[in-house]
């Protein structure tokens, strides 16, 4: 999926997300306001790494749009759960809770952003989404 | 609040209705509904109408050419949602004395939109990255069937159940009944997801004549007696949510069974929100009809099919008869209708006395759904012979 270069840090190469010191609360994106308290979000550094919840290869899409993809959400060791594009060319290979690993390409003015399974077994290979 | 009635029930049959304007689709069930109810138009105070898709002034467009004006029509938009928010609008206007009769629509003609998935708001962070309906669907499946054991042969039954109900509807879109290897084979939509566990759009409509108990006397249909009306809308979370009980209809229906002072066990029909398989296992949960994780051993024992101890969606459901989205719940509460007053023929459910409805959706990143619509309503006092 296409991220904005803003919601990159560029020292640490990782994914900003919002941050209210006040409520411990995380969200990526990172939403105009706290939710909880309506007070202001911090950008923070999120987790490069974290665990596939759930999953699904999507073989019916939105028009325009290579197909199939794979989508899922990951949660993260702070709480944050992402909406995600998964490297998996067969869906057969992934597990829910099977750890993930973020890893981001520079792609025109942003960045590609897609969830690669860490496991040794599993096979590396990315697919390329629209 | 005054007790409130539904006095008259219709509604088109779903399925592709291409020569037919929305607004015709509309009438067709309003003038239905006026006729079960044997109401004169001078009596309907009010029209709550609710559609997705159809543009402005779809509840004038459906009432113009009835000679139904100078009353207010109000227009209203809840995802598929929208038609049980109609009905819940006009229960607290008539349980509060504002009107006495009026009148709930629901219609949706999706076919002028050209199939596929439904287009959801693209300025969302998910729906923008490739989200869609069908994938939320299916990971709320993954995760069900990965924490209970469980296998698609156990979602598929969902939709064999769905379509043999569906084929004694005449009111269904789809009306063949259909096997585990056949929902299994149909073409993949979003793993887990099949087509045939994808419900079929289409379109139509539905209306319903509601007023206060202490008017239904002077209509000719028997009074159905809205027992408990919920709509709630669901809550932001930005980070963990168990997409396996979704919370917006646990909450939702806790507070109609409240309302109501019964629980699931006393409810002996339902028409519940199918859009897909793993749905109505979520929803028998969510509903208490099932602990958690049991859902698929209850739809396996025959509990909810005819002849069970609480039928679910006995008219085929969202997956059988099809989800013109802001028609599905005002349909519901047709088909919950005639089940109560013991008019629903081959699919009836025999004895019904309290059935509930359950409309619930739209997709909307953080929430569960952004609204959830539960009903309860109550079959007419049987007629005691007067000697
Ligand atoms: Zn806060």
């Amino acid at each position: 999926m296409h991220i904005p270069s803003e919601h990159v840090d560029s020292d640490s190469g990782r994914l900003l997300g919002g941050h209210c010191e006040h409520c411990q609360l995380s969200a990526y994106p990172a939403p105009p306001r706290c939710p909880s308290c309506l007070g202001p979000l911090a950008a923070r550094p999120l987790a490069a790494e974290g665990k596939l919840y759930s999953y699904a290869m999507i073989h019916a899409g939105p028009r325009g749009r290579r197909l199939p993809y794979t989508v899922g959400y990951v949660d993260l060791p702070d709480g944050t759960r992402l909406f995600a594009h998964v490297a998996a060319d067969d869906d057969t290979h992934l597990r829910t809770d099977m750890p993930v690993r973020l890893s981001l390409h520079p792609d025109g003015s942003g960045y590609r952003a897609i969830w690669t399974p860490s496991w040794p077994s599993a096979p590396n290979k990315e697919v390329a989404d629209a | 609040m005054r007790d409130v009635v539904i006095v008259g029930a219709d509604m088109t049959p779903f399925g592709k209705h291409l020569d037919r304007s929305v607004g015709a689709l509309g009438a067709e069930a309003v003038l239905g509904a006026l006729k079960d109810a044997g109401a004169e138009r001078s009596q309907i105070d009010a029209v709550y109408s609710g559609n997705v898709t159809g543009g402005m002034l779809v509840g004038q467009r459906a009432v113009r050419d009835l000679g139904l004006g100078g009353i207010p029509v109000v227009n209203i938009e809840n995802a598929c949602s929208s038609s049980a928010a109609a009905l819940r609008e006009a229960y607290v206007a008539v349980g509060s004395g504002l009107h006495n009769t009026v009148v709930v629509l629901g219609v949706e003609k999706l076919t002028a939109l050209g199939g596929g998935p439904l287009p959801l708001d693209d300025a969302d962070h998910e729906v923008a990255n490739g989200q869609m309906m069908p994938a939320i669907y299916a990971m709320r499946a993954r995760r069900y069937l990965s924490e209970y054991g469980l296998s698609p042969t156990d979602l598929a039954a969902v939709a064999v159940k769905a379509r043999r109900h569906g084929a004694r509807n005449p009111y269904a879109y789809l009306r063949t009944e259909t096997t585990v290897d056949d929902v299994l084979a149909s073409r993949p939509i979003a793993t887990p997801l099949t087509l045939f566990q994808c419900c079929p759009s289409g379109d139509g409509a539905a209306a319903l004549v509601v007023t206060a108990a202490e008017r239904a006397p002077t209509f000719e249909a028997p009074a159905v007696r809205i027992r408990a009306s919920v709509l709630h809308s669901g809550e932001f979370r930005t980070g963990f949510r168990d997409m396996t009980s979704p919370d917006i209809t646990v909450h939702s229906a806790q507070e109609a069974y409240e309302q109501a002072g019964i629980g699931p066990d006393d409810i002996d029909v339902i028409e519940l929100h199918d859009a897909f398989t793993i749905a109505e296992l979520l929803y028998y949960e969510a509903l208490g009809l099932a602990e958690r994780g049991r859902a698929a051993a209850l739809l396996h024992s025959g509990a909810t099919t005819f002849g069970g101890s609480t039928v679910v969606n006995p008219s085929g459901g969202l997956l059988a008869k099809g989800h013109p989205i802001g028609a599905t719940g005002a349909a519901q509460a047709v088909e919950i209708v005639w089940q109560l007053r013991d008019q629903a023929e081959q699919r009836q459910v025999d004895g019904a006395r309290l059935g509930l409805i359950h409309a619930t959706g739209g997709g909307l990143s953080g929430v569960d759904h952004g609204a959830c619509a539960v009903h309860i309503l109550e079959a007419p006092r049987k007629q005691v012979a007067r000697g």
